[in-house]
């Protein structure tokens, strides 16, 4: 038995990096994964039925409503209920460092539009489901970077404090259905996109690193652990809370 | 399944494991395969615990500890290395209340009796420190380890039913745990703290197993409109004490139905 067995659990930005690391994690431990992606996520779905994993992909654009609400229901009619949704799908590998007053306008509404309205509208169309159930479990990625004021990609700063409130109010508003609402805050994660991006792994990471108590490149496989309790019936009595992971850069 | 929260091999030594967080911190370590020693100022707790740990085939020793005393944690946790070999994991967990909230007459300020204060800076401070400085000098050499200090969500934040005791202790381990973890890092061991809200534990002597409505109104208090069972707390120690937390240190987390959200 896994610790999440027979769990449904929805994880937009499925396809690869985090999001392809948690799906993976939360299939290792018995649960359903709904792999959401606005790419392909067939890629991961192939790993995890590779490794006797139970996963299907769900195409869906997490700053849509509509697309929301479908993804909502899709899975509500293949599997009559849904425990657990990762809010992980953010613009954040591909950005490049920046002035805040060089971000133009519609760079910055298209970070908001992802990180922010897209946990918003996603929580809102699982919410009813899982005060029906009288359970749930909802986890958002927040960013350490938050706790740091980092400068160079302050439009994906702004949108992950926005998270840890949203975390915070959704938390109260829910509490009484039994739903739990958590936000983990990663430090900056060597995935593929990252990795790819020189404005991202360069430099600046190796600063990140000697922030850190623990002097070296955090892997998405450091995340999985947190994930794995956060949508587990470990952590029942936790909510609204960001657990930093970040090897130790940021104590608040 | 995976082998994320694993501990089987692993050695762990608990403070106030007779009864409530303590107790269940250290079932929740040995469900998942680690040694454990119990260690407590209160013997007929000990022995209750131990009694448990026996009736479900757990391995663990028993140790009647009083924190109150430096050179007796050193000698007790140097005990448990040398038993087992080594010490994977250490958690301070014996702590006190004492003193009575700002709200009440008792818990003025001027009122508060400075033999309880001493009393409970001995134990809930420099207690988890003497426990720290012991883990620490078995750690080191090892070059590995996990600790976890018992905080409380009363240590982040006051409020009126704060007293000054429990509370100033408690806010003082939140900061020895950053900076522990700051030291430590660089010898891979992790330190965190684990911050409660509403657990119906015996602390105060049982007062909220006695005083029913009291509790209720604590659990009213939090989003999620209860009180926690001590067995609620496994999970988070187990997530800082196993594979699962490797790259989580520095951290004093909340744990408390959504008490501080933050």
């Amino acid at each position: 038995m896994g610790r999440l067995q027979d769990k449904v659990v929805i994880i937009t930005g499925g396809a690869r990096g985090i999001g392809a690391a948690f799906s993976k994690a939360v299939a290792a431990e018995g649960a359903i994964v709904i792999v959401s992606d606005v790419r392909d996520g067939a890629g991961t779905v192939q790993e995890i039925e590779a490794a006797q994993g139970r996963a299907a992909f769900v195409a869906c654009d997490v700053s849509s409503a509509q697309s929301t609400t479908d993804l909502v229901n899709e899975v509500v009619k293949r599997h009559g209920r849904i425990d657990a949704v990762v809010n992980n799908a953010a613009i954040f590998a591909n950005l490049k460092r920046q002035a805040f007053f060089d971000i133009d306008e519609k760079e910055w509404d298209d970070v908001m539009a992802v990180n922010v309205r897209g946990p918003f509208l996603l929580t809102k169309a699982v919410a009813p489901v899982m005060m029906r159930q009288k359970s749930g479990k909802i986890v958002n990625i927040a960013s350490g970077t938050v706790f740091k004021g980092q400068t160079g990609i302050t439009h994906y700063v702004a949108s992950k404090g926005a998270i840890v409130a949203f975390t915070r109010c959704v938390a109260r508003e829910l509490g009484d259905h039994n739903i739990n609402v958590n936000a983990i805050a990663p430090g900056l994660t060597m995935s593929e996109g990252v990795i790819a991006n020189p404005d991202m792994s360069g430099g600046g990471s190796s600063a990140t690193m000697n922030s850190r108590a623990f002097k070296r490149e955090q892997k998405p496989q450091d995340l999985t652990g947190t994930l794995v309790f956060l949508c587990s019936s470990d952590s029942d009595f936790m909510t609204g809370q960001t657990l930093v992971v970040d090897g130790g850069s940021v104590t608040h | 399944m995976s082998k994320l929260f694993d501990l089987t091999g692993k050695t762990a030594f608990v403070t106030g494991a007779g009864s409530g967080l303590g107790y269940a911190m250290a079932e929740g370590f040995a469900e998942h395969g680690a040694l454990v020693t119990l260690a407590d100022a209160d013997r007929a707790g000990l022995d209750r615990a131990l009694a448990k740990f026996n009736a479900a085939g757990h391995q663990a020793t028993a140790v009647e500890l009083d924190v109150r005393e430096p050179a007796a944690i050193r000698a007790a946790v140097n005990n448990a290395a040398n038993h087992y070999g080594k010490l994977d994991i250490v958690v301070a967990n014996a702590g006190i209340t004492g003193g009575a909230p700002i709200s009440e007459e008792a818990g003025y300020i001027e009122n508060i009796d400075l033999d309880v204060w001493n009393n409970v800076v001995k134990v809930n401070q420099t207690g988890v420190f003497a426990t720290l400085q012991a883990a620490a000098a078995i750690m080191k050499p090892q070059r590995s380890g996990r600790i976890i200090v018992t905080a409380s969500i009363s240590g982040l934040r006051t409020s009126e039913v704060s007293g000054y005791p429990y509370t100033v202790t408690k806010a003082a381990v939140v900061h020895l745990v950053h900076l522990a973890a700051l030291e430590l890092a660089p010898f891979n061991i992790h330190v965190n703290g684990v911050a409660p809200g509403p657990f119906m534990t015996n602390i105060a002597g049982g007062r909220l197993f006695r005083e029913p409505e009291r509790a209720k109104a604590m659990g009213d208090a939090v989003p999620m409109k209860r009180m926690a069972d001590p067995s609620e707390i496994k999970g988070l120690a187990l997530l800082l004490a196993s594979g699962a937390g490797s790259f989580i240190t520095g951290q004093v987390i909340p744990i408390d139905g959504g008490a501080t959200a933050r």
